[in-house]
């Protein structure tokens, strides 16, 4: 067997976005290694030309016919290949944001970067995944890096603190996650493949079974560890406050996209039968998550603590998607993800300028920035309006194709919920445009008082300034003009087969879907 | 036709909107060129709408005209859709009206006047899409649009409570605009079909129960813009603590979009759930007026003392809507036009006495119609206007009200005479605040502790332009009302005749309510005894 | 003879799943009671055990030909390996700095 034969019985084409992104980081690892400390000139660009040519192979991916690889284990719909893409896409545009960082703050550029791109790997490769021992791998190089970045400025003593902290609850709940799969494993009669397992819980009849459902606990914990949901949340504002900002950035988009693709093919490839118990659960979660994320987010005084409760909020809100459970419920996860990336690394990038302009992130140091310095008042305002869901910018059409999508699959009491919490939220997301654009120049803080004059021709700054422009260029007009992403999002969820058999079962019964993916095993 | 062929509408949202946008790039920081330039974009907009009216308009068809379409997100079913009847129209006209005499009134603002204008242009674009709108999604986007811009105008340029008002202001709106959303949806999501388009859900038949909720819901959101009773407190403080040219949208086109939502949403497009909520509407209409007169007895504050008077000038609104006739509803859509013109023109007024006072507390002004003449003159013709005085168009307005709602031969005439012998007791008080108002301003010895700022002196003649400009309409309307009724008639009969069918179907089939008239329902023999005494409370 | 040796076997698969079952409550015990961070590690050690004893047994009781579980096992030790690695490179790291390893006196970051 040639090796282009083995080639061609893995389907190992489908992993050419992730051949690219690796080629790209032993690229910069070993030019790093034989340049030296000058290569972090051209290795930052690299990176992103890298992450785009991923994205573009991608797109040539896209409706691929036979997406089904390495016997079974990855698995590269139309959805993964969305997912794929924004974990890309956050990645690239959070380098863009982190050139000037990590200069700042002395410490490597490369290697941050290249762990970077190992976590993104790993995003990539968890979106795909459909088997467990590839899950378990992806999912682990993803939060491995994670907490490696997170403890990344090592004379920090509360960025250790922050990935010391991360790493055991991460590390705990890897735990809790693998011991549920192992049961998965038991109780499937050794399956280790997504859609094997459930037609074996079905012949066996295991519906109903104790075991199943601690199985099943177990796994949600995991997941919802890692887009931090409600109560599984306690070590998001600790990290977040801790860590560089450009990691929160990630964290915050790519490693929790990368959980719900993770959580959409695990609930749906390995629980049908279980729908009504984990749909019951993530319920709880999602309530949990968008009353406490919003209303503890009300008292914060960190800039960066405020954005992580809400991050807890909005995974709340990501969250009615996946329980309306039907085609459209995942379209608005994937839309709202998209229009997600933009606005909240927007947010992140004007936090980091005006950190490394003033050293702070309290929130009232933000103070009268409106007189000293527009661009950045004006592009903070409107990512922290769109989260806010204020129209017409991108986040009020992405909550309301996600309140749309709940109404629609009957989840009303949940709509209800999200709408008040979002009117919560509204109030802390304008406090900070209101300390920016209202306080009169005599209230001006401190930091704000010694800003120093913008200048953008420091090293690493046009990046920086490149990224901003982007986002709020993305965030203003993605709402307007938002049809090709809604029709991205819909048409990667009416094209993912292993989606159908839940749309199928919300129609009709909850016997249909056992049947299906028996069928699809069997192809 | 040629004309009709140009998008009229969308271009009239979008004017103000782009232009806002375009603001930036002008290169002043002084604010000279700005309120120009603002205020062109405001005329242009104003005689844009005013040409596209002349040219495409029928009066004498009460269906939607000038309609655009356009599929804007047809996974969501959410449609760009506009169009005007006779009950957008004069509202439409009304708002560009003020929006543009507002412009001017804020000529004088020096405090990041960039900004400033920019936000009046914002809102200008939002209100008009509010009243255009023809699918919920749009309608509830639109209501949205105006919240941020309407935050920061008071929060930025207000009195010395502004922060507290606007945060009030934003909280109060994006709650109660929830129902809205939620209504969308479960009227959209009612049946085979989703779609938004207002239309076609008026035609969709809905279960009661139902109905009622929704109407409920639809209520609430626009009982907190109106404002209605339980609601309104958050009016006050908005009210009185944004600057005058914005107090002025507020209080002449922002409560409008209730009252429109009113009559759209919950009249034409759920005419069974009215029939059940109309005798409460005509209470809270009541409560409304005589609160709202008391409350302003109290005020000492005289932005406050004109807020609550809006309050209660508000409640007539509701009792023409809840009258079932077509005079009630057409007073209604007067009197809404009638209050923009005459709250725009009081709180300017009381803006440019407090440029010159710096002084709201009316116990420290006095005696100030010697020093400024032609304010007092112009504030007295107001207050005449608000207090109803034949020849003004308040006058008019509130009595095509009680006269639609004492010859409506829906309510029991018990519930007829209490609803308005109140409402009477409420006209009668409005002189008394209002001339004991003007007593303590502008008459009496002159207060030796109020400070008149010498170098502005008496109205200006910008200022005199932009009392008169609102003035004139007021007793235009007054002594013609012709010139306002004929824009909206067609379509208020249309109104009054859809609901008035369901009425004697829907008493009959499901419920008697008391204050209803026994004329409608299956005859009786005796009255309940329940009928008189709930009437008689 | 093979009624028994069944029973036998089924028996066994009972008692390695109760072991794996001890195993994992105590990882969580240590997990919330330790104040020092390596015996936390170690706890978190306890659980990635328990889950290679689960896989082990099932592998061998109920996959026998195709052994998925026992490769898991694989890939489980060596990523526990990996995570221990950083994890004690991050506790270093931290004592480097605050010349203590005691969870209690973690507390810069809390709201």
């Amino acid at each position: 067997m040639d090796f282009a034969n083995l080639v061609d019985q893995l389907n190992a084409g489908t992993i050419l976005p992730e051949g690219i992104v690796l080629t790209t980081l032993m690229v910069i690892v070993v030019g790093d290694l034989i340049v030296g400390r000058s290569a972090s000139r051209w290795i930052p660009y690299t990176a992103i030309a890298g992450l785009l040519a991923a994205v573009v192979a991608l797109y040539l991916q896209w409706n691929n016919p036979n997406p089904i690889s390495f016997l079974g284990a990855f698995n590269s719909d139309d959805l993964s290949i969305v997912f794929r893409g924004i974990i890309a896409l956050s990645t690239a545009v959070t380098i863009l944001m982190s050139i000037r960082y990590i200069e700042q703050s002395g410490t490597a550029l490369a290697e941050f970067i290249g762990i970077m791109l190992t976590a993104t790997l790993g995003g990539m490769f968890l979106s795909g995944a459909s088997e467990l021992v590839t899950i378990f791998i992806s999912l682990e190089t993803l939060s491995i890096s994670s907490y490696l970045m997170t403890g990344y400025t090592k004379r920090d003593p509360r960025s250790n603190e922050a990935a010391l902290k991360y790493l055991l609850i991460g590390a705990s709940s890897t735990g809790v996650f693998l011991y549920g799969v192992s049961l998965l494993y038991g109780l499937s009669g050794g399956e280790t493949q997504l859609s094997a397992i459930a037609s074996a819980i079905a012949d066996a009849n295991l519906s109903q079974s104790l075991g199943l459902v601690i199985s099943l606990v177990f796994v949600i914990a995991g997941v919802a560890f890692k887009i931090s949901a409600a109560p599984f949340h306690q070590w998001t504002p600790d990290v977040y406050e801790g860590s560089p900002t450009p990691v929160v950035a990630f964290l915050s988009v790519g490693s929790k996209a990368a959980g719900f693709a993770l959580a959409i093919r695990l609930m749906n490839s390995a629980f049908p039968l279980l729908i009504d118990e984990w749909q019951f659960v993530f319920t709880a979660l999602a309530v949990l998550s968008m009353v406490l994320g919003n209303v503890v987010a009300l008292a914060q005084t960190s800039m960066k603590r405020m954005l992580a409760y809400s991050s807890i909020g909005q995974a709340g809100f990501v969250m009615i998607g996946l329980i309306a459970g039907t085609e459209a419920g995942y379209a608005s996860m994937i839309f709202y993800l998209l229009v997600y990336l933009f606005m909240n690394l927007g947010a992140f990038t004007c936090l980091i300028l005006f950190t490394l302009r003033t050293g702070t992130d309290q929130i009232s140091e933000y103070s009268g920035l409106y007189q000293k310095d527009p661009l950045l008042t004006l592009c903070l305002s409107i990512c922290l309006l769109s989260l806010g869901g204020i129209p017409p910018l991108a986040g009020f059409f992405g909550k309301i194709y996600l309140f749309w999508a709940g109404w629609q699959a009957g989840q009303y009491g949940l709509v209800l919920l999200g709408l008040v919490t979002t009117v919560v939220s509204i109030y802390y997301y304008i406090r900070v445009v209101r300390m920016m654009v209202v306080k009169e120049p005599q209230e001006m803080s401190d930091a704000v008082k010694n800003y120093p004059e913008v200048q953008w021709n420091l090293p690493g700054m046009r990046p920086l300034q490149v990224g901003l422009v982007l986002t709020l260029v993305a965030t203003s007009l993605a709402g307007i003009l938002s049809n090709p992403l809604f029709t991205l999002a819909n048409s990667s969820i009416a094209r993912t087969t292993t989606l159908q058999p839940i749309v199928i079962s919300s129609h009709f019964s909850a016997t249909v879907p056992a049947e299906n993916s028996a069928l699809q095993t069997q192809q | 036709m040629l004309s009709t062929q140009i998008p009229w509408l969308t271009t009239i949202i979008l004017l103000p909107l782009v232009a806002a946008l375009a603001i930036p790039l002008i290169p002043d920081n002084q604010g000279k060129t700005v309120r120009w330039y603002a205020l062109g974009v405001g005329i242009a907009d104003l005689i844009l709408m005013v040409y596209a009216v002349w040219q495409n308009y029928d009066l004498q068809i009460s269906t939607f005209q000038l309609a655009e379409s356009y599929p804007w997100i047809p996974q969501l079913g959410m449609n760009w859709s506009v169009a005007v009847d006779g009950l957008s129209l004069p509202l439409v006209l009304l708002t560009g009206f003020i929006t543009t005499l507002s412009i001017l009134a804020a000529w004088n603002v020096t405090k990041k006047p960039r900004l400033f204008f920019a936000l009046m242009l914002m809102m200008y674009s939002a209100q008009i899409g509010v009243f255009v709108a023809q699918d919920m999604l749009l309608f509830f986007l639109m209501w949205e649009l105006e919240l941020v811009p309407v935050y920061l105008l008071i929060s930025i340029w207000g009195g010395q409570n502004r922060r507290y008002a606007a945060t009030k202001f934003i909280l109060y709106t994006a709650a109660g605009s929830i129902f809205i959303l939620v209504a969308a949806f479960a009227m959209a999501m009612y049946g085979d079909v989703v779609t938004f388009d207002m239309a076609t859900l008026g035609i969709k038949q809905y279960p009661r129960a139902f109905e009622l909720l929704v109407y409920a819901a639809l209520l609430i959101a626009f009982g907190v813009k109106l404002p209605i009773f339980p609601l309104h407190t958050w009016l006050p403080d908005a009210h009185s603590e944004a600057s005058a040219p914005v107090s002025m949208i507020l209080a002449g086109v922002l409560l409008k979009m209730a009252g429109y939502g009113l009559i759209r949403m919950n009249i034409e497009m759920l005419p069974n759930a009215h029939v059940s909520f109309a005798p409460i509407l005509a209470i809270l209409g009541v409560v409304n007026i005589v609160y709202g007169a008391l409350t302003a007895f109290a005020q000492t504050n005289l932005k406050r003392r004109l807020a609550y008077s809006s309050i209660a000038h508000m409640g007539f609104v509701l009792i023409g809507i809840a009258s079932f006739t077509e005079l009630g509803i057409g007073g209604a859509v007067l009197q809404m036009v009638s209050h923009g013109l005459i709250a725009a023109s009081l709180f300017f007024l009381s803006g440019v006495t407090y440029e010159r006072t710096h002084t709201l507390i009316m116990e420290k002004m006095g005696g100030m119609a010697q020093a400024m003449p032609k304010v007092f003159a112009l504030f007295t013709a107001g207050a005449m206007a608000s207090l109803a005085l034949p020849g003004m168009s308040g006058f008019v307005g509130e009595l095509t009200i009680f006269l639609g709602i004492t010859t409506s031969d829906a309510y029991n005439p018990m519930f007829k005479v209490v609803v308005t012998l109140l409402a009477a007791v409420g006209v009668i008080l409005t002189p008394i605040y209002l001339l004991s108002m003007l007593r303590q301003v502008f008459y009496g010895n002159e207060n030796s502790g109020i400070v008149i700022e010498e170098y502005l002196g008496d109205a200006k003649p910008r200022e005199v332009f932009i009392a008169a400009c609102l003035l004139l309409p007021i007793i235009g309307i007054g002594m013609y009302p012709k010139l306002a009724t004929q824009t909206y008639d067609v379509k208020t009969v249309a109104v009054a005749a859809q609901v008035r069918q369901v009425l004697p179907t829907v008493i009959a089939q499901k419920q008697r309510s008391p204050l209803y008239s026994t004329a409608l329902v299956a005859p009786q023999l005796a009255v309940p005894e329940s009928q008189v005494l709930i009437a008689s409370e | 003879m093979y009624d028994f040796e069944d029973k036998f076997r089924n028996m066994q698969l009972q008692y390695f799943l109760l072991l794996a079952a001890a195993l994992f409550c105590i990882g969580i015990y240590g997990l919330i009671t330790s104040r020092n961070a390596v015996r936390v590690l170690m706890s978190i050690e306890l659980l990635l055990n328990a889950v290679n004893l689960n896989l082990m047994a099932f592998s061998s009781y109920l996959d026998p030909l195709e052994i998925k579980g026992q490769v898991f096992t694989v890939f489980v030790i060596t990523v526990a390996a990996a995570e221990a690695a950083v994890g004690l490179a991050i506790i270093l790291a931290i004592y480097r700095n605050r010349d203590t390893v005691d969870m209690e006196q973690f507390n810069l970051l809390k709201w």
